[in-house]
């Protein structure tokens, strides 16, 4: 080697670069599984609608909660097949919003544009097979980036009185692998 | 041999301490590739959106982890006082708004954990539906520790260096589209605890 300092400088930025690239890729997907894991108990609740409680100062799941919105989140695995999710009107804003395991929010349904009578969301990894009566029955079928993601229903409810009605009506949504069906 | 092992070990070692730590320092810094400013505010264009770059999305994995995209909800942070001092949880600051092109808005005070500050108060937030504004539509808050006489309060204690997020759901495209324009509320700092000011 006749200058091996060069070689030195120029394979160190290397190495930089390419670690540098790879952590800002991969520290996302770090974030949002252990967000996956923190909601779903370790994978033991997944499939399944988790109401969180009133967000207050001891909140510490997800950041920067906000204290006026009731949130119900359900770690979804599309591994064993399609999930389906139901969501009850709100006489206030609500939506439904669907994750994938790179954070990224693929997917919105707002009050707006739902049937006054809620709707029923098929979630599927893009070549899952769905029977005529499983699509005819869904307001929409949905094809997820990733096997695992995150679902998040927002309900408008800056009062105490508003976040127990919120209560009442979320017990009644469904979060569910079409296989246990 | 044992200078060919410890050539090739000290490029590995520098090279991956360089690597990660200028990305944690970016994360940190809060480098969005899409960052909008507006009057002390920032947001990116690419939060939440399967449009946004690596950078946008780490920050968001750390500070504002299931946001939504700016159709559907706009969210600007700040962590500093119209005269650019960071906000410190021992002051009173004044915040005055007007009326924004949203279906509903919030301001929340985060302490420097990005979690809601422990304080017992149970005043972390003022809303759409809380605020009363005049004929005009403009209105005006408190941040501080202690109420006072205020009819609209954030409570700021032991909220240290904290930082605010204001989210905007339901936008108009006059706000979506316009980040940079879009009326956010002025927070001026009136004193500070033990400062005599």
């Amino acid at each position: 080697m006749k200058k091996p300092w060069i070689i030195w400088i120029v394979a160190t930025l290397l190495v930089a670069t390419v670690l540098h690239v790879v952590f800002m890729f991969v520290y996302p997907q770090l974030l949002m599984t252990a967000a996956m894991n923190r909601l779903s108990d370790n994978g033991q609740r997944e499939n399944a609608w988790t109401h969180a409680p009133r967000m207050t100062e001891t909140a510490r799941l997800i950041v920067r909660p906000s204290p006026d919105l009731a949130y119900s989140s359900c770690v979804y695995d599309l591994t064993d097949g399609p999930v389906r999710i139901s969501v009850q009107p709100w006489g206030d804003y609500m939506s439904l919003s669907l994750f994938a395991a790179n954070t990224d929010n693929y997917y919105t349904l707002n009050d707006r544009r739902m049937p006054p009578s809620g709707a029923v969301v098929i979630l599927r990894k893009a070549g899952q097979a769905l029977t005529d009566e499983q699509t005819a029955a869904a307001f929409e079928v949905v094809d997820s980036p990733s096997t695992r993601g995150i679902a998040l229903i927002r309900r408008l409810a800056p009062s105490l009185e508003q976040f127990a009605q919120a209560d009442a009506t979320r017990g009644r949504e469904v979060c569910e692998a079409l296989s246990a069906e | 041999m044992l200078k060919k092992i410890a050539f090739v070990l000290s490029i590995l070692v520098i090279g991956a301490a360089l690597g990660v730590g200028s990305a944690m320092l970016m994360i940190r810094n809060g480098a969005m590739i899409g960052r909008v400013e507006n009057n002390h505010w920032f947001t990116s264009r690419t939060v939440g959106s399967v449009d946004a770059d690596p950078y946008t999305r780490a920050l968001v994995a750390r500070i504002g982890l299931l946001g939504l995209n700016r159709q559907e909800t706009v969210y600007f942070s700040r962590t500093e006082d119209e005269s650019g001092a960071a906000f410190d949880g021992a002051c009173t600051y004044r915040v005055e708004g007007g009326p924004l092109a949203t279906r509903w808005w919030s301001i929340t005070l985060y302490a420097a954990d990005n979690f809601l500050a422990v304080n017992g108060d149970d005043q972390p937030s003022i809303d759409a539906t809380s605020v009363q504004a005049n004929a005009d539509g403009s209105w005006s808050a408190r941040i501080a520790p202690e109420r006072g006489d205020a009819a609209h309060w954030i409570s700021s204690r032991n909220g240290g260096a904290f930082s605010l997020s204001i989210r905007l759901y339901n936008p108009e495209s006059t706000i979506s589209e316009h980040l940079e324009d879009v009326p956010l509320p002025t927070i001026t700092r009136e004193a500070c605890e033990g400062a005599g000011q």
